[in-house]
């Protein structure tokens, strides 16, 4: 049996036991340098970890923050009428001499009593002067009406039709009556209700006349003035057609 | 309030882990491996340190998992005997015998009685610290160690029994 002081036994073996347990200092030291090692490494890491993501998010913010120009894009996409409002001279194109300035003028709410002394001044004058008052505030200007408008097709059909008038009026003016009643012809075809058609048919009775061909000019009157009342074209008929019955 | 000092923890509680990491099964190769890895993990969970709580809570729940899974990448190896640093010879052989006495003594325990025994009565924990290292109750670790006290101590009667034996086959054999 183990004697009284068995707590002192124990702790005699206990204290044996620890002795061959104990580790040698050089081999504590060698492992704390190699966990210092792994520490430093950890904290390297670490620091490098958070450097790149600050790098990481400061790089995103810049390159794919959403683009504060994106609300104002749509903003200076309206902006053109804002601008000739506040700087109308510069926008708008430069009037001619003698050009009718409409459209802005319709925009102006002109007091009556200055409406006769508009009426009297050229129609640059009235522009500047309008635009005086649009800065100075004493009127309400609505430019947004104002941008050229880009040409209609049917402006540039007008176009067409009043160049081969003058071409049709040219030749009759010259003394060519054949080139005239040809140009009269294409005019038929490519302007059947075009703007001008009331003066082509003059112009048609005109040649005729000047070409000695007077029964169809008289016939052609009639014809046009069976469909339709025509204000001129009797009286057209008889001035043009009345110098080839003189040296009958 | 700072935080602990990792390498005055290290300094002061290596002994402490690499008797543990041992106690686990951890072959004698790897356990300087094992405690490194225990310092590294407690270096990662310094926040959870305090300057007045014993480290050896924390060391011993880090020490018992890495020892797990240290001895399941290792084929089972009996734990070797340290060297024993006593210079004296008969001391030393004094020693040796005693503690050889209770390594057998612990091997031949279950590991809740071997730990509850090592962690009171060798490392000198309080037995409701080593309650809470090994997650029982209070009255568990009681009986463990009263347990684990008893077979050490029937150990130390059969090594002086046979220790008597052999003096006295010496004494007869001399007359």
């Amino acid at each position: 049996m183990l004697p009284p002081d068995r707590d002192a036994q124990r702790q005699a073996f206990v204290a044996a036991f620890l002795a061959q347990e104990t580790v040698p200092p050089e081999r504590v030291d060698a492992s704390w340098i190699a966990i210092e090692r792994a520490i430093t490494r950890r904290r390297r890491a670490i620091t490098w970890g958070t450097v790149l993501a600050v790098a990481a998010a400061i790089v995103a913010w810049v390159f794919l923050r959403p683009p504060e120009r994106a609300t104002a894009v749509p903003i200076l996409a309206r902006a053109p009428a804002l601008e000739i409002a506040e700087h109308p001279r510069t926008v708008w194109p430069p009037l001619e001499s003698g050009t009718v300035v409409s459209s802005p003028m319709q925009d102006v709410e002109t007091p009556p009593e200055e409406l006769s002394s508009l009426r009297a001044t050229s129609s640059r004058q009235r522009f500047d002067r309008a635009a005086n008052r649009h800065e100075h505030g004493s009127l309400r200007v609505d430019t947004s009406r104002r941008a050229p408008a880009p040409p209609s097709p049917s402006d540039s059909a007008l176009a067409a039709e009043t160049a081969l008038y003058r071409a049709i009026r040219a030749a009759l003016a010259s003394h060519e009556p054949g080139r005239a009643l040809v140009l009269l012809e294409e005019h038929t075809q490519r302007f059947p209700t075009g703007a001008f058609r009331t003066e082509a048919e003059a112009a048609r009775v005109r040649a005729l006349c000047a070409l000695g061909r007077t029964a169809d000019a008289e016939r052609f009157t009639a014809q046009v003035l069976r469909a339709k009342s025509h204000p001129t074209l009797a009286a057209t008929l008889a001035s043009a057609c009345a110098a080839n019955e003189k040296p009958r | 309030m700072g935080l602990p000092d990792i390498e005055h923890i290290y300094r002061v509680h290596h002994g402490f882990v690499w008797r543990v990491i041992r106690r686990f099964g951890v072959s004698e190769i790897a356990i300087d491996d094992a405690v490194q890895e225990v310092f590294i993990v407690l270096h990662r969970r310094q926040s959870e340190l305090s300057i007045e709580a014993d480290p050896r809570g924390l060391l011993f729940g880090i020490a018992r998992k890495i020892a797990s899974r240290v001895r399941e990448r290792q084929r089972p190896i009996a734990p070797v005997p340290s060297e024993c640093r006593v210079e004296d010879p008969e001391q030393r052989l004094d020693v040796l015998e005693k503690g050889r006495v209770l390594q057998r003594a612990l091997e031949g325990m279950d590991e809740g009685r071997r730990l509850t025994f090592l962690l009171v009565d060798v490392e000198g924990m309080s037995v409701p610290d080593a309650a809470a290292c090994l997650g029982v109750n209070v009255n568990t670790a009681y009986g463990r160690l009263r347990a684990a006290r008893k077979l050490v101590d029937q150990a130390i009667v059969r090594y002086r029994a046979s220790e008597e034996r052999g003096r006295r086959r010496d004494a007869s054999s001399r007359s």
